[in-house]
């Protein structure tokens, strides 16, 4: 599977656009989401400096896919940044505490795989975690870089990021646990949705 | 309220694949635009091709600009008598001939002329008092024509040493008597290695002193003769500014 989008790389920097088209279908969505973490509301605009920046430097990109995602992820971040800098906005956690509390109900959390917003929901449940962990847990959960990738994404050592990911989800653990009872659960749905 | 942890694990699984979702339609939204920009930015080939296309536009502006003065040099120089006793005796270089003709035009060479000399002695520039100039300029001139004399004899940038010459024909001979390449050695200055050069052997030259047909005989393909005119005059003039 990796090799086959690592082949739309060499593709896609050939000119081949349909090869272009299935590399944005891949990545598009996850990096979105981890714009969204960074940016909010504005991550569509991001996500469309970021594939400007990708579609103009990609006849230089050498790597796989996997070195792809990561390529992408740290264009995107810098955009993102730049974006910040420009609307003098401090990047961070951008879920108000109503969403919070919203998030909080088990069977919220229960209905998260099936319900239309639940991958927003999550996103903001994960975004409103200490910067550095929700990037941590983003880059590694949602944009599936390994330690190494994320690690270079955010200039940080591949053990930082570990840790950051690891502190990250325990807190968000923490906050799921608050709210867990018995019999608030869905056990068949949750674990349909984590297989 | 206790915590459990295998109903937090399966809570944060759920939330993680959440996360991780497969693509809603709304999130590719972008894609068109990201595609035209791909179009756009991402071919290689492009950058490539405008240089291309902008060097091709260059050389046609400069072979035209080239062309013009050439006409106008030509225009001009209808006017002046027609001298060229050499050049008919080679019949192949009939276009050559034509060219040389243009050689006589006096404004635009004398135009042309007085940069050569300003290297070394800024003279006047105008034509009518370059062709009454002192005659240390011409050793300048002559060097710089009998430098590539092959080159020079088609350059329509001579026009004051052709006039001081008497005649188209004649600057070569001219030029060497005055630098004294020859038997004489009018100017010690003259004495540029440069000059000499072309000629190899000096006791040699006073017989192809006519200059076009030796030097016609030694580069006879007619292909570098019918584009050497057009290009050449530029290297004549960069050589002029050295």
């Amino acid at each position: 599977m990796t090799d086959d989008l690592s082949s739309l790389i060499e593709a896609a920097r050939r000119g081949d656009e349909d090869a272009f088209r299935l590399l944005y279908r891949e990545v598009q969505p996850r990096l979105l989401r981890y714009l969204r973490a960074l940016v909010g509301a504005d991550a569509e605009d991001v996500a469309s400096e970021t594939w400007l920046h990708i579609a103009r430097d990609l006849h230089g990109f050498d790597g796989d896919f996997d070195g792809f995602r990561g390529w992408a992820a740290t264009i995107g971040r810098h955009r993102a940044m730049d974006h910040v800098r420009r609307r003098r906005r401090t990047p961070g956690p951008t879920v108000s505490d109503e969403q919070l509390a919203e998030l909080g109900g088990p069977a919220d959390t229960a209905l998260l795989a099936v319900d239309a917003l639940a991958t927003d929901a999550a996103i903001a449940l994960i975004a409103s975690l200490p910067r550095e962990q929700a990037e941590a847990v983003l880059l590694r959960v949602v944009m599936g870089l390994d330690a190494r990738s994320a690690g270079r994404v955010l200039g940080k050592r591949p053990g930082a990021v570990r840790t950051a990911a690891h502190r990250g989800l325990r807190r968000l653990a923490d906050r799921l646990a608050a709210d867990a009872t018995p019999a608030a659960t869905a056990p068949a749905l949750t674990s349909k949705e984590t297989t | 309220m206790s915590r459990q942890p295998d109903l937090v694990d399966e809570r944060l699984a759920a939330l993680l694949t959440a996360a991780a979702a497969p693509a809603r339609p709304g999130e590719t939204a972008g894609e068109e635009e990201a595609v035209r920009a791909y179009r756009t930015l991402l071919s290689p080939v492009q950058p490539t091709r405008a240089r291309r296309l902008l060097v091709r536009f260059a050389v046609v502006k400069a072979v035209i600009a080239i062309t013009l003065l050439g006409g106008v040099a030509l225009a001009a120089s209808s006017s002046e008598p027609p001298e060229h006793p050499a050049v008919p005796g080679n019949t192949a270089d009939t276009a050559a001939g034509e060219r040389e003709t243009t050689d006589g035009t006096p404004a635009t060479l004398a135009g042309e002329e007085p940069p050569p000399p300003s290297a070394k002695e800024p003279s006047a520039p105008t034509p009518g008092a370059e062709e009454s100039a002192p005659a240390a300029d011409f050793p300048s001139l002559c060097r710089l024509y009998l430098d590539d004399e092959w080159t020079a004899r088609r350059d329509p940038g001579f026009p004051a040493l052709r006039a001081e010459a008497g005649g188209h024909g004649k600057v070569g001979d001219h030029c060497r008597e005055l630098l004294g390449v020859d038997e004489e050695n009018d100017d010690g200055e003259d004495h540029d290695p440069g000059g000499d050069d072309e000629n190899g052997e000096p006791s040699g030259r006073p017989d192809s002193v006519p200059g076009p047909p030796s030097v016609h005989k030694g580069r006879p393909t007619s292909p570098e003769q019918a584009k050497g005119p057009k290009a050449r005059p530029l290297r004549a003039v960069r050589m002029q500014h050295d």
